[in-house]
């Protein structure tokens, strides 16, 4: 949800800040208009002044700076203003009349002007991808190529204007042609880089606040005085004619102060001209059908500076709460700890935040425009990314995936995808956050984890030395007993070879009983690391139940098992859920033997549940498990043995927790305590094993 | 030999078959039972022989057996095998009147000897038990002046310091002991102080 309303307030800034200065693009038009007349000023005035002399007809400077303006025109505001650039080399040769030029000629000397250049700022924008910052040495050293070549161009085109005109001879042609290129050249050279350097400087750069309020003061001045002109004009003098028909100029001033300054100026604007105006029909004009006419023209001039009070002060408000907003969500991408990044359908990456920057350790200047496949693992297609954004049910689905950084050191990360955009022109935005340290925490509590529960296995075999050693004494009493037998045997003239034959046979036997015993426990306390292999249910409850034996046989306690047939297999470290059950085994013993219960036994239990999931369950008929105690059964330290840690249901929580399992208490007090953990099915195939029935 | 029997119970497999091939090698006739309760089923106290039995089996442990044994008054020698952890059970067990204990792992020759002399030692009591059967059935045909005289003859005394204590002759006394070595089915005077004293022992 939150990010659907991220995306939703990203959308509109990353249109405003990177679109390419689209032609004429989002400025009002009147801010177009005095650029292109700036313009067509500045051109003439940098052509008259730079002009030195005629050469075979042709105006030909050393160095011509023209060119330099409108490719920096060109390159800085778009295609947009072609007409301002055919208008200022037509006017050129028309009002500096240093040699006289048909107007034909003229236009089509400009029009060849104009689409050089256009063409050649096309190609750098477009095709060539230049910065007009001109912050790599790559975007300078194409735009001295691309600008000589098109001063080359359109020095051969002017001149061959010329000639087909009549106005040089076809032998100077080459002359002419060559000095004009150098001259154009030049000015492009070295005017255009000048300009485009000055343009991102100033760019940043602010009036102080002292020159702001005098510059203030002499506007709102200028926009008095123009009312006062303009009434003056139209009563000022003695017209012949109606006065009405000058009437029209007042909608300047009120035009100008309205578009400035929004409603609040058009209405002083509005007052002042019919204050004005009233003044003035005092003094000069009576007739009620004369002041009738004024009034209604004066209803036109206020209906009209009002609205466009209102709309210019609507969209200044507006302007105000977009650049407010975009300033707000800035400052929350540069501060945000995940990285965040958008992306164009086509794969292009269009704008980063610091924290990818940090992540990846690149500048975002280098990671604008580069494919975001780059970014991501290899094989991970980016059409996967935007089938996860594209695909309600995933909206908002994290990924976590492992990204290599430009030192080669490999970050886990988890990612988002996000869509926005108009339908054909989706955009999408990857949050992505570093997870190493989570993953570290993981890894680290895992190995906590590990050591705990080894921990508590050496523990648990501890408290079963007894029962071990007494189970290990009675194989290598039988052998001992045997062996003395064979070696008696051995002694008599003609010893009995069935009898040796059985000794011997036996001592083999019990050897390797007590070898079972050792290598079953052995295996139980190594410390391993965590191994999870498919194993069927069977084995772990097997060797479970055999360490469990040796003391309930010992204690004349039964245990029953049983496992359900064709159970599936699970995925799970087989020396830890055994540990599980052993302590679940000996928690019973423990309790059927403290009850003094003519019934002592033990149930285990293996079944499927319906969810794909396998149920063990250790039952015993004890006195099971005090109310007060049962909420707090599965805190570490909790006890009721004398001796006990009390880590043993604890740790055999975790175990089974790790195992995406669950370990509960699902008996009454008083009945017997039962306890049942779950693993989940690893293979929905089953195991060709048959169940056990004991 | 062959009416002396050693009885091993044990509820380990493995341990039982073991002790029987061992004692059976040394030329014993074994008899092997599952568990305490067994045995007590199936034995009968005039038996001779020994008991071979674990300490620590579930249900009806050694000692449970040794205590049995006591209050049904059968004097059938036992010999405990104690592992790890059980010798304190052994001393209550000796203490209960059990006849010797051995420590696993097992020394067959300490097991061996052990079950000897608890065999020996069955046979002695036996022998002796049947014997004091035997001379108070006769004791109690005696008159109350033969046992008078009797008594003092167990002390040592010769005839005159008798004839002196009871006030009566020397012939007389004479008379009484040649009566008593015929009763008793004694030889010597030496076999009749010893009978005195077997008596006295047992308390009558």
């Amino acid at each position: 949800m939150v990010e659907g309303t991220m995306h939703r307030l990203i959308a509109p800034m990353l249109r405003g800040s990177l679109s390419r200065a689209g032609p004429l693009g989002r400025r009002p038009f009147w801010s177009n208009l005095a650029t292109a007349a700036g313009y067509i000023v500045a051109y003439l005035a940098l052509d008259r002044v730079s002009f030195l002399w005629a050469l075979h007809g042709v105006d030909v400077t050393p160095w011509n700076p023209p060119p330099g303006l409108t490719m920096t025109l060109l390159l800085v505001k778009g295609l947009g203003y072609a007409p301002a650039i055919v208008l200022a080399p037509l006017l050129s040769s028309q009002l500096l009349p240093l040699v006289h030029v048909p107007p034909l000629v003229g236009m089509a000397s400009a029009l060849v002007i104009a689409s050089g250049y256009a063409v050649a700022a096309a190609i750098l924008r477009y095709a060539l991808q230049v910065d007009i910052r001109l912050w790599r040495a790559r975007d300078l050293a194409l735009l001295i190529l691309v600008a000589t070549g098109a001063a080359g161009f359109v020095s051969f085109g002017f001149v061959a204007i010329y000639a087909l005109a009549g106005l040089i001879q076809w032998r100077d042609t080459v002359e002419a042609a060559v000095q004009l290129w150098i001259g154009d050249a030049i000015g492009a050279v070295v005017l255009t880089p000048a300009l485009l350097v000055a343009r991102d400087r100033l760019r940043h750069v602010r009036l102080p606040r002292g020159i702001r309020f005098w510059l203030g003061a002499l506007e709102t001045t200028a926009q008095l005085l123009s009312i006062a002109i303009s009434l003056f004009v139209i009563f000022g003098f003695d017209h012949d004619s109606y006065p009405f028909q000058l009437f029209y100029l007042v909608f300047l001033p009120v035009v100008w102060i309205a578009a400035r300054r929004g409603l609040g100026g058009a209405c002083w604007a509005v007052l002042l001209v019919q204050l004005g105006l009233i003044a003035a029909l005092e003094f000069q004009y009576k007739s009620p059908e004369i002041i009738r006419t004024f009034q209604l023209l004066m209803f036109a001039v206020a209906t009209t500076g009002l609205m466009l009070g209102a709309v210019v002060s609507e969209r200044q408000r507006v302007s105000r709460a977009l650049s407010d907003s975009q300033g707000r969500l800035r400052a929350i991408l540069d501060t945000a700890r995940d990285g965040v990044l958008t992306i164009h359908k086509s794969g292009k990456i269009e704008s980063v935040n610091p924290a990818i920057e940090l992540l990846f350790g690149l500048p975002a200047r280098v990671l604008v425009e580069r494919p975001v496949s780059d970014l991501l693992p290899a094989g991970h297609a980016f059409e996967r990314l935007i089938w996860t954004a594209r695909a309600p049910l995933m909206r908002g689905a994290r990924e976590e995936l492992d990204v290599r950084r430009t030192d080669g050191s490999v970050v886990p990360i988890e990612l988002t995808v996000g869509q926005f955009g108009d339908p054909g022109d989706e955009h999408y935005t990857l949050v992505i956050r570093d997870i190493s340290q989570r993953r570290q925490a993981e890894a680290n509590a895992r190995a906590h984890q590990l050591e705990l529960a080894h921990v508590s296995r050496v523990s648990l075999a501890g408290e079963m030395a007894s029962a071990l050693a007494h189970e290990l004494n009675q194989p290598l009493t039988a052998i001992a007993a045997y062996g003395r037998g064979c070696l008696r045997l051995l002694r008599q003239p003609a010893p009995e070879p069935l009898l040796m034959k059985e000794g011997v046979g036996q001592i083999v036997e019990q050897a390797e009983r007590a070898g079972d015993i050792i290598s079953r426990l052995r295996e139980f306390v190594t410390a391993g690391t965590t191994q999870r292999s498919v194993v069927s249910v069977e084995t772990l409850v097997e060797g479970a139940v055999a360490l469990a034996q040796i003391e309930a046989t010992q204690n004349g306690v039964e245990i029953r098992v049983h496992v359900a047939p064709n159970l599936p297999r699970v995925l799970a470290d087989r020396i830890q859920i055994e540990q599980v059950l052993l302590n679940l085994l000996r928690n019973g013993m423990e309790a059927v033997l403290t009850n003094g219960a003519s019934e002592r036994l033990l149930s285990v239990d293996a079944r499927e549940t319906s969810s794909q999931a396998i149920e063990v369950s250790v039952a015993d008929t004890g006195p099971g498990v005090a109310k007060e105690l049962e909420d707090r059964l599965f805190e570490p330290f909790v006890t009721t043995k004398p001796l006990g840690m009390g880590l043993g249901l604890s740790i055999s929580r975790s175990i089974i927790e790790a195992h995406d399992g669950q370990l509960r208490l699902i008996s009454k007090a008083g009945a017997g305590a039962v306890f049942a953990f779950d693993l989940p099915a690893y293979e929905h195939v089953r195991s060709p094993e048959t169940g056990r029935h004991e | 030999m062959s009416d002396r029997t050693v009885f091993v119970v044990d509820d380990d497999d493995a341990v039982r078959r073991a002790l029987r091939f061992l004692l059976h090698t040394a030329g014993h006739t074994v008899e092997v039972f599952l568990s305490a309760s067994a045995f007590l089923e199936s034995y009968e106290p005039d038996r001779r022989g020994c008991l071979v039995l674990d300490i620590r089996m579930p249900h009806m442990t050694g000692l449970d057996l040794q205590n049995e044994l006591n209050a049904r008054g059968w004097r059938i020698p036992a010999i405990f095998i104690t592992g790890h952890g059980t010798v304190p059970i052994a001393i209550a067990a000796m203490k209960a009147g059990a006849f010797d204990f051995i420590e696993k792992p097992l020394r067959d020759e300490a097991l061996l000897e052990s079950v000897e002399r608890a065999l020996g030692w069955d046979q002695t009591t036996r022998e002796q038990h049947l014997e004091l059967t035997a001379l108070k059935t006769r004791a109690a045909i005696l008159t109350p002046r033969e046992r008078e005289v009797l008594e003092l003859v167990a002390t040592g005394g010769p005839n005159k310091i008798i004839a002196r204590r009871l006030g009566i002759s020397f012939r007389t006394v004479e008379l009484h002991r040649s009566h008593i070595l015929e009763k008793m089915g004694a030889r010597t005077i030496s076999e009749l102080i010893r009978i005195a004293i077997l008596l006295q022992q047992d308390g009558s």
